[in-house]
């Protein structure tokens, strides 16, 4: 031992040992007080002192809680005050260490959050902290037990930053129970204001910020700034106390001194697998010792998470099959959900194969006790029985910077041991035992007599019957069992199950139907083990005794057994991962490609209009060259496009494809700190869909709900390609902001009037600029005194807006509201960057135009609200004609498939030429978006966007061929028709698959794991209409996730 | 022009201010022009002619315009020259909601759905309002008929033929009856993302809501039993106006949209003797077969819609009336949505053939079918000798988003083509002083 490892090893104990000798809080003992002798010595067992690495026969030297020795038992010289413990036949290794217990924290929480000096958010009590809840509840402790736990980092659960964790013993009241001093890192969570949760009690209406996933990061983000600006004060107030305001209480801050500066560990409780890798993005931005709880569901973006390099605490939360009852029912079952459902098992050794840092995790199982099952199906699907253990062990005292005492067997570490009588979880073995700080612990499951292992005949038994009947006996102690089964004559057979099952060694005791052995009524036997034989004394009702005797040495199992006709699958198919996992899913990432366009009809969407006959070659993502008869490179693919119209990419204005957690986070008026970049899903189908329909780049953006609401995303449309290549490079940072009817929806808040609009937003940009001053003035110097100010994010946007590095896409419709924030921007200075919607903007297209504003709308939406009774359809070409730059969008995941005739409805109202038309869903909105100089036209140098159509696109009786993006091809007609049989045959074979695994369960929701709070009497109402509302959706075939309607930019969605 | 314009204007408020279209007085001849008669298997007619008099078709043909006695028109008809236009019949909208709501948002502008859960007694053209700023609208998309359906409960109600011009409601409705709305309930459980119910639950109520709808159903057969034996009888309105539905003189326009609702909805009412519309359909194909041997007809609700579930092919929507029609299913072809976009009708249909569909069949599926539905095929849905003069001229390609509608008549009267659209345009092309450049969306010829 070397000595630093010695004096940790002392203190430890030091610790460790006097807080177990105090004991203050014992009652006095009337009578001899027992000694609490930890001498122990385990022998004869098959020790894994680490994983991978095993002694037979040895032996295992503990003294105070520590071990003292550890090594072949011919070679460990055992004390002789040690008390000895045979352990032959048993495995030893390391006590297994729960990485994530969660820990109702729901009451604790609440009170810290109203408590004086809490945070604003309710959702923000790191203050809180294991050691203030209740201890580990004995049976909980008893449970992890019996899985072979001995220690367990125990976290609260409540809330966003939820607390802090420490690291308890899983022992037994009194002295059992302990807990390594020291933190075991904050547990930070992405969690939404559950339904039923409320700001303020008199307030049924509005939900607790943050009702989204993205606010829910804003919020991590924020804090994290928070705390270090708040530790930076409290500094430079000491250092410079005079003419500061002295530092404010705010305990909820301090305790996130050392996580937001990296020195303390942050676990992220990620449910889904996005969330995975949006904690891996903040852990880099602030540079956090991360640690993550996955949701199980990595494996669909393997990569990119290990790629974080961030430890990872892995459940064994596999979703169940599916609900599959009726053919017609299978109908609705996806292949993502099949292939997520066949694929989970694997997820742990395929993050460990791609070399992640992982352990194992019993949170998130709905019944603990599934554990093992569960595990099992894992090493049926490829984990190692090392890396088990490893994952029990060596990984999580890694995790938990505990490597010093905890996670291997060796001398100088905690006397932590788990026994099992046979392979690690494996169907037959149990854990038996398990020690903690050098106490044992039966891991029996309650209930269980302790000794049934015990009883030495195990097996199948002839019974010597006087009628001759072949009759066998099946002992089955581990599970104290015993059947007879019967052979009839005409060689069917039965079975008759003994009740009252009593077992010891070589003793035991039953009742079982006279049947069994050709006597009548409720028998009573006895059973006795003598020099190698079962004798069984029969007693009958009326007292009558007969003895029997069976063959003790087990019998042959029958071959005979009837084989169930209905083949049983014993794990799940192994799949292929397609990325993204399931529907239209790719198998290898697609590559970039040198491709030559020979002789189309291209649509340049440059002065030059439309070329005939011509050629466009691309290279390395960019086109390389345009126009006739250009001589194919050897490298380069050909595609024949005679007949064929070439268009650039199709650009969408205005999308809320692919946000994951809400669109809107609209608790609070003004919401500009909130990013759709932090919530993109690149594995949304929609976004296939609209590649099939041309899209190459959409704008996605906040909802409507609130009138400042979040920062904007352009993405291009990379389907199969990791979420970090999205994001379209260039594209001018944005927010979104709403008028009119949407923003003053939500009762009981400011603004309700258009009027309170004009004002709530002009308070905002006053903020910002006061915000903008402050910050440039501590950067040059010119500020007296004090520390930095304090980071805003929500303002620092809005600062960016007036610094013009920031564009506004504003939701409008009435032309008063058009000009009141045109007026506000002329006076604030800066230019807005489109009107979306903007459907009556047509009346004041010449105020748009002067101010220098773009205008997105939709070609001929309109009436579905009041503010769009006077939409017309011309106003698309009328605002151009003006001046104004236009182009149409979606705002719908239906319409985003076929902007091409969108477009088309520019010649139809206007009598644009179809070249233009085309450019208002190719180069305008590229421009608006600040990427006109990289897309949105077909010119040597720009990014290889092209779709290649069978016809005019301008008809909607032409059909989308290709789409290429950046010189991939992300959609192709062809390829996916060919691909249709297969993926229908490949759900068709995991569905069977599904129901031959067993009774399927319904699929459990998600986002129900949230304790819900018992919603008042109105709430209830509305959610129970809400439900109403959605099942008569289903019934009409119409999918909830396409609800949001025209121009209500997700207004009306529903968190899934 | 400008005078005029601007007091249509200053009279256009909140309500259609156009005057609905008097009789039809002088002998119309179209001549030179495509013609879709929609009537089935037939090709196109090029340099096509119809003549149009007294409301009706009374003569048509391809090359020099004769008449029904092969008389050449007189000098005073009107002649419209349609040299390089198209002629279709008047679009039928097979599912609709036009004129029984102006804007969802607002309640009072709201009659679709009828409180409660049967409601046969309501019918729909007693609520579609003449004067709704959305018909006008329509017809510039060509729809010049609607089969207005009502929306509420289960049995929602009567839907009813409308021709979308006219003084009075009176005026508008074609077939104040055409058969009984009735919304199927889901057959499958939904899954849990969608609702708090369990597939238990979900089941139960299944189970009522079908029991209820037998229990109703057999009530009013009892009903109309015990009435003819006795006429004494207190009456009971719901059950009189389902009397024809029960028999199958009128159909039963049922609201399905997956295999296992069309299914169970087919089977209910054909044992029942009913006769069934689907009104929905996605999952039809899967169930075909029962379509094909009870011959019962689909109403698409929309082409340009997301697939249902995420496994569904992209094109899944676009191509189910293509997959229908070619197992000889009748399919006709709705926008599944809000009645503000049913100009874009012809632009599902038009999906509907870049998916699959012959050309012909699209504009029969807008047309011809929705006619046949409503029961009124022997008069309206297509062009041919002694039909009514329900017809649109197209300045191209009926099927082309960037078409016009240039003229459109309704039983031979010359249909008005503006709407509070076009005055707002013209109002605000006035303050721009930008000459009008916009399409031919001039008053068809009086």
């Amino acid at each position: 031992m070397n000595a630093p490892v010695f004096r940790t090893l002392l203190s430890l104990i030091a610790v460790l040992v006097s807080t177990a000798s105090a004991l203050p809080q014992t009652p006095p003992v009337n009578g001899p007080v027992p000694a609490d002798v930890r001498w122990d010595a385990i022998q004869h067992a098959t020790v894994f002192t680490s994983p991978g690495v095993q002694i037979d026969d040895a032996t295992i030297l503990m003294r105070d809680g520590w071990i003292a020795a550890v090594g072949p038992t011919a070679q460990v010289a055992v004390p002789s005050g040690a008390t000895l413990h045979d352990r032959r036949g048993k495995r030893v290794m390391a006590g297994f260490i729960e990485p994530a217990l969660l820990v109702d924290s729901a009451t604790h929480a609440q009170r810290a959050s109203t408590q004086a000096g809490a945070h604003w958010n309710a959702f923000v009590t790191p203050q809180l902290s294991t050691s203030e809840l209740a201890p580990i509840a004995s049976g909980l402790r008893g449970e992890l037990r019996q899985l072979g736990f001995a220690v367990a980092a125990a976290y609260p659960d409540s809330g966003i930053f939820r607390g802090r964790g420490s690291i308890e013993l899983l022992g037994d009241a009194p002295r059992g129970i302990q807990r390594l001093p020291g933190s075991a890192g904050q547990f930070v969570g992405f969690g939404r204001s559950p339904r039923g949760t409320f700001r303020r009690d008199d307030d049924e209406r509005m939900p607790a910020y943050p009702n989204s996933i993205m606010g829910a990061v804003a919020l991590i983000r924020q804090t994290v700034n928070d705390a270090r600006w708040r530790a930076n004060s409290v500094a430079s107030w000491s250092v410079q106390p005079l003419g500061n305001d002295p530092p404010s209480a705010a305990p909820a801050l301090d305790a996130l001194r050392e996580a937001s500066a990296g020195r303390e560990r942050i676990v992220f409780d990620a449910s889904t697998d996005l969330d995975a890798l949006r904690s891996g993005v903040l852990a880099r931005e602030f540079g956090l010792n991360a640690s993550i709880l996955a949701s199980g569901t990595e494996f669909r973006h393997l990569n990119e998470v290990v790629a974080m390099r961030v430890p990872l605490i892995v459940p064994l939360d596999y979703p169940t099959a599916p609900l599959l009852t009726t053919a017609r029912l299978a109908e609705s079952v996806s292949l993502r959900d099949l292939v997520t459902w066949a694929a989970a098992p694997s997820n742990l050794s395929r993050l460990l194969a791609a070399g992640a840092a992982a352990s194992l995790t019993t949170a998130r199982l709905d019944r603990r006790a599934d554990f093992p099952a569960r595990v099992v199906e894992a090493i049926e699907a490829g984990l190692t029985e090392t890396q088990l253990l490893a994952s029990l062990t060596t990984s999580p005292a890694a995790l938990l910077g505990r490597t010093d005492i905890l996670g291997t067997i060796a001398v100088g570490k905690m006397a932590n041991l788990t026994v099992s009588d046979g392979p690690l979880y494996a169907k037959d073995s149990r854990i038996t035992e398990v020690w903690i700080a050098g106490r044992a612990y039966d891991a029996a499951p309650a209930g269980t007599p302790a000794i049934e292992s015990e009883f030495r005949m195990a097996g199948r038994f002839a019974v010597d019957r006087a009628d001759q009947v072949h009759c066998v006996m099946a002992v089955d102690p581990k599970h104290n069992k015993i059947e007879f089964e019967l052979m009839n004559p005409d060689g069917s057979s039965r079975s008759i199950a003994a009740e009252s099952v009593s077992l010891e060694s070589l003793r035991g005791g039953f009742q079982v139907d006279g049947s069994a052995l050709g006597l009548v009524g409720p028998i009573r036997c006895t059973m006795r083990v003598d020099q190698g034989a079962i004798q069984i004394d029969a007693v009958a009702p009326d007292g009558s005794n007969t003895v029997f005797s069976a063959d003790a040495a087990p019998i042959a199992e029958e071959s005979s057994k009837p084989v169930n006709p209905l083949p049983r699958m014993r794990s799940r198919p192994s799949v292929v991962l397609t990325q993204p996992v399931g529907d239209f899913g790719l198998t290898a990432i697609p590559a970039r490609e040198r491709v030559l366009f020979r002789d189309a009809t291209v649509w340049t969407s440059t002065p030059q209009g439309i070329r005939t006959h011509t050629d466009v070659l691309i290279r390395d993502g960019v086109i390389e060259q345009i126009g006739a008869n250009i001589v194919a490179p050897v490298d380069a693919r050909v595609v024949d496009c005679a007949g064929r119209h070439l268009t650039p990419g199709l650009i969408d204005c205005h999308s809320h494809t692919g946000i994951d957690g809400g669109v809107n986070e609209w608790t609070q008026a003004c919401t500009a700190e909130v990013r759709i970049n932090d919530v993109i899903d690149p594995d949304d189908v929609g976004w296939y869909r609209e590649l099939a329909g041309g899209l190459t780049c959409a704008n996605q953006l906040h909802g409507s709900a609130n009138p400042i609401g979040g920062q904007n995303s352009v993405v291009k449309l990379k389907w199969g390609s990791p979420l970090a290549e999205w994001p379209a490079v260039g594209a001018r940072p944005g927010i979104k902001f709403a008028l009119g009817e949407n923003v003053v929806r939500p009762t009981g808040r400011y603004p309700q009037t258009r009027m309170g609009v004009e004002a709530f937003m002009r308070d905002r940009f006053r903020a910002a600029r006061e915000y903008s001053a402050a910050h440039k003035a501590a950067a040059t110097g010119s500020r007296a005194g004090g520390c930095a100010p304090q980071v805003d994010l929500e303002l620092q946007a809005l600062a960016e807006i007036l610094d013009g590095t920031r564009i506004i896409h504003c939701h409008s419709y009435r032309q008063d509201e058009i000009l009141m924030l045109i007026r506000l921007a002329d006076e604030f200075g800066f230019t807005i960057g489109t009107f979306q919607h903007i459907l009556e903007g047509y009346k004041v297209a010449d105020a748009i135009a002067r101010h220098g504003a773009g205008g997105s709308c939709f070609s001929d939406w309109w009436a579905y609200k009041m503010e769009v009774m006077d939409a017309i359809p011309w106003a698309g070409a009328m605002m151009q004609s003006q001046g104004v730059l236009m182009s149409f969008n979606s705002d719908s995941g239906e319409l985003a498939r076929h902007l091409n005739t969108e477009a088309a409805k520019a010649v139809k109202y206007g009598n644009l030429a179809p070249a233009r038309a085309l450019e208002f869903v190719t180069i305008n909105p590229a421009k608006q978006l600040g990427i006109g100089d990289r897309t949105g036209s077909i010119e040597v140098g720009k990014d290889a966007d092209i779709v290649v159509w069978s016809g005019d696109p301008l008809s909607p009786m032409s059909l989308c061929e290709q789409t290429w993006v950046e010189g991939t091809k992300r959609f192709d007609r062809l390829e996916d028709l060919a691909a249709r049989a297969g993926r229908e045959s490949l759900r068709q074979d995991l569905i069977v698959a599904a129901l031959q695994l067993g009774k399927p369960i319904e699929n459990t929701n998600p986002v129900a794991e949230e304790k819900p709070v018992a919603p008042s009497r109105l709430r209830a109402r509305m959610m129970s209409q809400r439900d109403d509302d959605l099942l008569d959706l289903w019934r009409r075939g119409l999918d909830v996730r396409s609800l949001s309607r025209a121009g209500v930019c997700g207004c009306d969605e529903v968190a899934p | 022009m400008t005078l005029a314009l601007t007091a249509l204007i200053t009279s256009t408020i909140a309500q259609s201010a156009l005057v609905p279209a008097p009789a039809q007085t002088r002998t119309i001849v179209i001549e030179h022009a495509v013609i879709h008669t929609a009537i089935a298997a037939a090709e196109p007619l090029r340099d096509g002619f119809v003549i149009i008099e007294q409301g009706k078709i009374v003569a048509m043909g391809t090359g020099t315009p004769v008449g029904a006695h092969g008389e050449v028109p007189s000098a005073d008809v009107l002649r419209i020259d349609a040299s390089g236009m198209h002629v279709t019949p008047g679009f039928i909208s097979p599912s609709t909601t036009l004129g029984l709501v102006e804007t969802l948002q607002v309640r009072a502008t709201d009659d679709r759905a009828e409180f409660g859960a049967f409601h046969p007694e309501v019918a729909s053209w007693l609520a579609v309002n003449p004067d709704s700023n959305l018909l006008p609208v329509a017809r510039m998309g060509g729809v010049l008929m609607a089969l207005v359906m009502p929306q509420g409960g289960t049995v929602s109600g009567e839907a009813s033929l409308m021709r979308l011009d006219g003084w009075t409601n009176d005026e508008l409705a074609v077939v104040k009856d055409v058969g009984t709305v009735l919304r199927w309930p889901a057959t499958e459980p939904a899954p849990r993302w969608f609702t708090s119910k369990s597939a238990d639950e979900q089941e139960k109520a299944r189970r009522s809501a079908l029991r209820a709808i037998d229990d109703f159903f057999d009530a009013a057969k009892s009903y109309a039993r015990a009435i003819a034996a006795d006429p004494t009888l207190p009456r009971d309105l719901r059950f009189e106006r389902l009397g024809d539905v029960l028999d199958g003189t009128k159909p039963l326009l049922i609201e399905a949209a997956s295999a296992g609702q069309i299914e169970s909805a087919i089977l209910w009412a054909t044992t029942r003797g009913m006769r069934p519309i689907i009104v929905g359909g996605d999952g039809a194909p899967a169930v075909a077969d029962l379509l094909v041997t009870h011959k019962v007809p689909v109403v698409v609700q929309g082409v340009l819609r997301l697939p249902r579930f995420a496994h569904d092919e992209y094109d899944s929507a676009y191509t189910l009336p293509a997959r229908l029609a070619s197992k000889g299913i009748e399919v006709a072809i709705a926008t599944g949505d809000e009645p503000s976009n049913d100009r874009n009708l012809v632009h599902h249909a038009a999906t509907a053939v870049a998916f699959g569909l012959p050309r012909e069949e699209a504009i029969a599926a807008i047309s011809r079918v929705p006619a046949h539905l409503a029961g009124v095929d022997a008069l309206y849905g297509t062009i041919a000798t002694g039909r009514s003069g329900t017809l649109l001229v197209h300045d191209g390609d009926p099927l082309e988003v960037t078409t016009h509608v240039v003229h459109a008549w309704i039983d031979g009267r010359a249909i008005d083509l503006r709407s509070h659209q076009t005055d707002l345009k013209g109002k605000y092309e006035q303050k721009y002083a930008v000459p009008a450049q916009l399409p031919a969306q001039q008053p068809a010829p009086r």
